[in-house]
């Protein structure tokens, strides 16, 4: 049966790591794993038949790093067919008669793709179109692309898978870095708005983090995706032992684990590195032949992304703006520069709309950027190394729309198409190929018709077009389009009307606002009239100037009047009253004598600055009382004499009490114990009830530690009776 | 406006003024000079908190049956009493009683981080937290104003529990009539709320 099928109602359980349990058989180091496909196959043949034995339904090649760049590093690239081979060949005996799926690996290239690497995204395409050919030659029932730390090459994997065999894809995705990043920033919520548009069958999360960090990001992920989830993870954190490598998780607590992970609708559960057949058979007894949990549909509402930024439009969510400045039209010095295929006004563009707010940029290079597509490739390119924002690709050309969306990390959206027979039969299965969005345009062969009713045909006609081809609602966001008032004077109460039609459709809605009112003098009053109808009426998002603050100005007020979510925190954010701060930047003179260091520490309340200073004192022969005297005491005389005369506020006086707090505790910890021991001389501190100021009395009992006093320090807040008790 | 029916209104869009914040954080403007780190500290504490405040309100309008000292109500058993509210109230032919609260999202924060020993952290989001349940307040209070203004009424300033002879110990009543719990309150013997970050107050209706 086909494994997508199987899945709808079916738990499948997928073998563990391959590379643990090779580790535990070898007696000697190896280069790299996939060598023994070629010299110590019966290894992977048992390796496999444990984990069928233990009750996996998937087993997994040994090809993870089997493609021609990663062998190359080993220069076993020229035997990269026999590696796959003898990998498929290894999985094929140990399955023997039995029901049980082969799945092919396929790991990262291990180098980044331009321009965050040096490496072509061709290159990489080729890489994971060869591995794959093989494999599926092989035998393999399924691919695994996994272990994936930048969408992108995610993304070009499983172009190449796609486009080169028939076989049902995985993409699982590793987040290892602090918040749950891939190693090129992006997020699960990127990942998946990524990856659920993507010609994927299955996508999901492995290896990278502990999995009790995985409960968080499949809920991230179940946001924007539907797909049947796959989940991996490793045996918690792995930690250097000797020689060897030992992970933190045991069998049963990686298997109360995956119960979230099936309870958060876990399609295949198995484990990654670190885990062995142990681990699959209590999965296997846990969720074998079970019936999957069914997810929540995401909401339909249209989403976009660029490497680490979620782009989402439509629903009760905020108006969104794409800006319109990277476009030659009426801009001189741009066109100049773009004909001699320079970008630089291009990125600062990018910089400067996106330091004013806008969710997203358009990207319209003119002519230059549809005669060659290699330029407009590259442009798109830059600019995700220039911004964070997903970019709206703006380009007539198929051929240069492509080369842009072949190297795009994310979920572009392609600007625009039309109900033009030829171009949507183009453009549509070049979206599905690619994930990317559509804005859907109500305009044809016969031009922009002048009624509502008429565009509204048209929308509807491509609405119904793009789901025949594949796309849904997230992909597809419609522009009812805006004439220019001086020339259509109805056009813009049309364009209202078409907006509340499009409604009915269940998408998102866009128009270029600027169209309003070329030709006429003070554009800006125009389009900022025009946007709070369009807004009012239901349009989601435009692309505008987002240099223009009026137009800025009015699209988070409108927001904040029509209760969008967090819209009214961001207008009291933006407009409240900004107190005057005097910032103060004086030019001290920076001394390296651990003396001035802890004195300076405590003027700015630097703990561990406070404490590194004072330790070293104490290592460069200072005693405590001297550090006490000549120091620390100065120091908080002059904390109080600025606070006395408001150089300080408050604030700076609690954090160097608190600096002061860190040095106390080294000089105590160092000078006041062996002194006191055998004092006759006893004193009981502590601060009373209700006061919870002990900075004083911190320094009373160092000064009398190191006149020889025994000191009973009962701390801070101390009810009276257990004073006297300790003083009795 | 509407008499003897609790309205809750979640969600209260306050507004911090972070002049008076920096102000009780003893900030004088000409004199003090906060080194830029030290701005930060305080700009990053403002976002910490603006996530974790959850400013609610709650308000029920009575009629009153008789002013003076004490003051009854028509349809509660609550009185008031006292010099300072009967000077309040003594034009007026209605109370609202209200309050307001930040959650506890924010305490819990600075309760982590007095045990942590980071006092300056705890003094700036308490400061920050004082601001919001009175900005909140005041949010309501406007609210409030506007009700009364299309019914052609007037509102007296507000008054809380504590303030001139109006007992702190009044807090139980006005629990009772807001049904504070509901909002997750806690009231305690020495009639302190909890969360503490919560401002409770009456106000006048005047024609």
């Amino acid at each position: 049966m086909n494994i997508i099928e199987l899945l709808k109602d079916h738990m499948l359980i997928l073998d563990g790591g391959m590379g643990t349990e090779i580790l535990k058989r070898l007696d000697q180091k190896v280069d790299f794993f996939e060598r023994l496909n070629l010299e110590n196959r019966g290894i992977l043949v048992d390796i496999h038949k444990e984990y069928i034995q233990a009750g996996a339904d998937i087993i997994t090649t040994n090809t993870f790093g089997a493609n021609r760049i990663k062998l190359a590093n080993f220069g076993a690239e020229h035997k990269i067919k026999s590696i796959n081979a003898a990998a498929l060949d290894a999985a094929v005996k140990a399955r023997g008669g039995r029901d049980i799926y082969i799945a092919g690996s396929m790991g990262p290239v291990g180098q980044l793709i331009r321009p965050l690497g040096r490496i072509e995204d061709s290159e990489v395409y080729d890489a994971y179109a060869e591995q794959a050919k093989i494999l599926e030659e092989e035998g393999a029932d399924i691919l695994f692309i996994e272990t994936q730390i930048d969408i992108l090459e995610g993304q070009i994997a499983i172009q190449a898978v796609k486009a080169n065999t028939s076989l049902p894809v995985s993409i699982s995705v590793s987040f290892p870095l602090e918040g749950g990043l891939t190693v090129t920033g992006s997020d699960p919520e990127t990942a998946a708005v990524t990856f659920s548009s993507s010609q994927a069958d299955i996508f999901g999360i492995n290896c990278g983090d502990h999995p009790e960090d995985f409960e968080t990001f499949i809920g991230k992920m179940n946001l924007h995706s539907n797909k049947p989830l796959i989940v991996y993870a490793n045996a918690g954190i792995p930690q250097k032992k000797d020689n060897t490598v030992e992970y933190s998780l045991g069998p049963k607590e990686y298997a109360g684990y995956t119960q979230k992970f099936y309870k958060l609708g876990a399609n295949i559960i198995g484990g990654c590195c670190g885990t062995t057949p142990e681990f699959i058979t209590l999965i296997a007894e846990q969720f074998k032949g079970k019936k999957p949990i069914s997810r929540q549909a995401p909401d339909p509402s249209f989403r976009a992304s660029s490497r680490n930024t979620v782009l989402t439009i439509g629903g009760s969510r905020p108006f969104r703006v794409i800006g319109e400045n990277i476009n030659p039209f009426g801009r001189k010095a741009l066109n100049q520069e773009l004909e001699s295929e320079n970008l630089t006004l291009v990125r600062r563009y990018a910089r400067r709309q996106e330091e004013a707010g806008a969710d997203a940029l358009d990207v319209n290079l003119g002519k230059i950027g549809e005669k060659t597509p290699a330029f407009f490739g590259k442009a798109v390119r830059e600019l995700q190394g220039t911004t964070k924002l997903p970019l709206f690709l703006d380009n007539l050309n198929p051929i240069s729309l492509e080369r842009a969306l072949r190297m795009y990390a994310g979920k572009a959206v392609i600007n625009s198409v039309t109900g033009v027979k030829k171009t949507y039969e183009r453009l549509f299965p070049l979206a599905k190929k690619y994930g990317a969005s559509v804005i859907l345009l109500a305009m044809d062969e016969r031009g922009i018709p002048e009624k509502a009713e008429n565009r509204f045909k048209i929308i509807e006609k491509l609405f119904k077009a793009a789901r025949k081809f594949g796309l849904s609602n997230v992909d597809l966001i419609a522009d009812p389009v805006v004439l220019t008032v001086s020339v259509a004077p109805e056009g813009a109460q049309e364009t209202l009307k078409t907006i509340a039609r499009i409604k009915t459709l269940g998408i998102a809605t866009i128009f270029g606002l600027s169209n309003l009112s070329f030709g006429l003098p003070q554009r800006g009053l125009l389009n900022a009239a025009f946007l709070p109808m369009a807004i009012q009426n239901g349009l989601d998002s435009a692309i505008l100037n987002p240099l223009d603050s009026n137009l800025m100005d009015s699209t988070k007020s409108s927001n904040a009047i029509l209760n969008k979510p967090h819209s009214m925190r961001l207008f009291l954010n933006t407009y409240r009253k900004k107190p005057e701060i005097n910032i103060d930047t004086p030019e001290r003179k920076k001394s390296d004598k651990p003396k001035n260091l802890l004195y300076q520490a405590i003027l700015e309340g630097e703990k561990n600055q406070a404490a590194q200073a004072t330790q070293i004192l104490i290592t460069s022969g200072w005693n405590g009382f001297d550090i006490l005297e000549k120091v620390l005491t100065p120091a908080l005389r002059k904390v109080g004499e600025f606070y006395e005369n408001k150089t300080y506020f408050l604030p700076q006086l609690v954090l160097a009490a608190e600096a002061m707090e860190e040095a106390s505790k080294i000089l105590n910890q160092t000078f006041a114990v062996e002194k006191q021991s055998d004092s006759k001389l006893k004193v009981v501190l502590a601060t009373v009830h209700g006061d919870l100021h002990d900075i004083g009395k911190n320094i009373v009992s160092l000064v009398m530690k190191n006149y020889g006093f025994y000191v009973l320090d009962l701390g801070k807040n101390v009810e009276a009776e257990k004073i006297i008790d300790a003083a009795v | 406006m509407e008499f003897d029916k609790l309205r809750i209104v979640g969600d209260i869009q306050y507004s911090i003024d972070r002049k008076t914040v920096y102000s009780l954080l003893g900030y004088k403007k000409g004199q003090t000079k906060l080194p830029q780190k030290i701005y930060d500290r305080v700009d990053l504490a403002f976002l910490e908190a603006e996530k974790l405040i959850d400013a609610k309100g709650v308000y029920i309008i009575r009629r009153i049956k008789k002013n003076g000292d004490p003051i009854c109500l028509q349809g509660s058993r609550t009185t008031i009493k006292g010099h300072s509210a009967s000077n309040l109230l003594k034009n007026s032919f209605a109370v609202i009683f209200m309050a307001v609260t930040i959650g506890p999202g924010l305490e819990n924060l600075t309760s982590r981080y007095t045990k942590e020993k980071q006092f300056e952290k705890t003094l700036v989001l308490d400061t920050i937290g004082s601001e919001a349940a009175e900005a909140s307040a005041n949010a309501l209070n406007s609210y409030l104003q506007t009700l009364a203004r299309q019914a052609k009424y007037t509102l007296t300033g507000r008054f809380s529990p504590g303030y001139g002879d109006l007992p702190l110990s009044f807090q139980k009543d006005m629990f009772r009539e807001l049904s504070l719990d509901s909002l997750s309150i806690v009231l305690d013997k020495k009639f302190f709320l909890f969360p503490r970050k919560t401002v409770t107050a009456i106000l006048g209706i005047e024609e």
